[in-house]
């Protein structure tokens, strides 16, 4: 197993947000957490990235315990998050916020800046602007693009799709189609059909807690587990 | 005229002065967001280091320039890691009294070993006298603290603009959590921030010894003029430190000379202003 997150619970302050989460996501799978809001997706990745340390349970990569490392370090380690409102440096140029951000050690670096200016024609035309100006969709790609020169072995994303127009959910679906092939992905979202599309595994999330497992197939065929935990339904 | 060029020259003296101290409290502010109410002390510091390096052991003032500013830096470094560190996720309000508890415990070591009398440093032989400038005789070291100012200014600027250590010290400025998820070392950036704003006012304290007299009260005049050149810049803001510095020195230096009377409340009639017109200073932004 590439990830294994075992039995983590997780609190901010005293309210509790996790009771008892495990999940594994595999070398080279596409796995998506799924849930309604506040079910526990988001701080799912916190506590994975180190940003919320779980208070009980462990998170293992690659066979080492990761769960009272720094989030830095574990960033360093190959676990990049693409965060949910995508936190793009706003006073830094679109070439600053990917500077900042291109890993520099020894693991093997497959995303130099060419290449993301070479795959993100659009970062590479908004190059110096500050990154503030940039729409919702561009701040998504360059949000992507900067975890990618982080040099991700496990690449994370909360809620890619969110609150952008069809046109660019679905330039980030064939983005995540394209990364799936090389990259190992665990990626949240609430939009079923964009998940049951691009993931081939689902964990759904509710109240804390993995209520549900299992292929994403056998998940698009079952609309009363959608029903009762997503409350959307597959179009 | 005269008497104008040599108030003008006076003015940009002081506003440089005012500039490197005011500099690294609004990158200390920016980053850490910690008001630092010890750096005038920092200052002092410098300017004590450098009084004993010069003085006592006969070293050159040029070494002690270097000197200064390194071993403020260093002392900033165990402020930071053994104290700071620990409150910044509490409210501003407990970083002023922290920073407020290390002036007095500065201000008092200072005492115990230096004493509480006046000491003085000459500046080195070359910096000494005046020169002819714009058609009267100027202090030479009036012109080495203007250049100075503008070298470190311009320095910072580069260092922020175009270095990825100025780089990843704005990032953190801006969102310490994401700074985390990109794999900065964000407590690591942070003593290095403080480290660099303190030794940039022991550099501050350095050039003003020989200008100044060095004494105990020195940190607390120069943080209260400190602070006016922030609130009328804007805090946080870099260029800011700079153009308020600059107003505040045209005060005190053209004040001094046009409206004696008027010099001791020129400085906080001209922050009225600013609160009054622009509570934000001058390039602060408003909050959001």
């Amino acid at each position: 197993m590439m990830l294994e997150v075992s039995d983590i619970h997780t609190f901010y302050g005293e309210s509790r947000a996790l009771s008892g989460v495990s999940l594994s996501v595999d070398e080279g799978e596409t796995v998506c957490l799924l849930g309604r809001n506040g079910a526990g997706k988001t701080t799912t990745l916190s506590s994975i990235v180190g940003i919320v340390p779980p208070s009980q349970g462990t998170v293992h990569f690659r066979g080492e315990d990761i769960t009272r490392r720094p989030a830095h370090a574990i960033t360093r380690m190959g676990i990049c998050l693409v965060p949910e409102d995508r936190r793009i440096f706003g006073d830094l140029s679109v070439a600053e916020n990917l500077e900042v951000s291109l890993y520099r050690g020894p693991r093997q670096a497959t995303w130099s800046l060419e290449r993301v200016y070479d795959e993100f024609p659009v970062i590479a035309e908004f190059k110096d602007r500050p990154g503030k100006t940039l729409s919702g969709g561009e701040q998504q790609m360059l949000a992507i693009a900067r975890a990618l020169v982080g040099q991700p072995e496990l690449l994370l994303l909360d809620e890619p799709s969110e609150g952008l127009a069809p046109v660019i959910v679905n330039q980030i679906g064939r983005l995540l189609s394209s990364l799936s092939a090389s990259t190992t992905i665990l990626f949240t979202d609430q939009n079923l059909a964009f998940a049951l599309k691009h993931a081939e595994r689902c964990y759904i999330l509710a109240k804390g807690e993995v209520v549900h497992e299992g292929p994403a197939a056998a998940l698009r065929d079952n609309p009363e587990l959608q029903e009762r935990y997503l409350s959307v339904a597959a179009s | 005229m005269e008497s104008f060029i040599a108030a003008l020259m006076n003015s940009l003296a002081l506003g440089m002065l005012l500039f490197l101290i005011a500099i690294g409290l609004n990158i200390i502010f920016g980053v850490l967001n910690i008001i630092n109410f010890a750096h005038g002390a920092l200052y002092m510091l410098g300017a004590y280091i450098t009084y004993t390096v010069a003085v006592l052991t006969g070293v050159s003032f040029w070494i002690a320039l270097f000197a200064a500013p390194l071993i403020v830096a260093a002392i900033a470094v165990v402020i930071e890691r053994v104290m700071l560190h620990r409150i910044y996720d509490r409210p501003i309000t407990d970083s002023l009294l922290l920073t407020f508890a290390l002036l007095l415990i500065i201000d008092e070591t200072v005492r115990w070993i230096w004493g509480s009398t006046i000491h003085v440093v000459d500046p080195p032989a070359s910096l000494s006298g005046t020169v002819r400038l714009l058609g009267i005789q100027q202090p030479v070291y009036g012109l080495f603290v203007i250049a100075m100012g503008l070298i470190v200014g311009l320095g910072l600027w580069g260092f922020f603009s175009g270095t990825r250590a100025g780089r990843v010290m704005r990032a953190a400025a801006i969102d310490r959590k994401m700074s985390r998820l990109v794999g900065i070392d964000v407590p690591l950036v942070f003593t290095a921030v403080f480290a660099f704003g303190a030794g940039i006012a022991g550099f501050g304290g350095a050039i003003a010894a020989p200008i100044r007299a060095i004494s105990p009260a020195m940190g607390a005049n120069i943080i209260v003029e400190s602070f006016i050149v922030v609130v009328i810049g804007g805090l946080g803001s870099f260029p800011g430190a700079f153009l308020g510095a600059l107003i505040l020195g045209a005060i005190n230096g053209f004040g001094s000379r046009y409206l004696p009377e008027l010099n001791l409340v020129m400085p906080y009639i001209g922050m009225a202003l600013v609160l009054l017109l622009k509570p934000q200073g001058l390039m602060g932004r408003t909050a959001s």
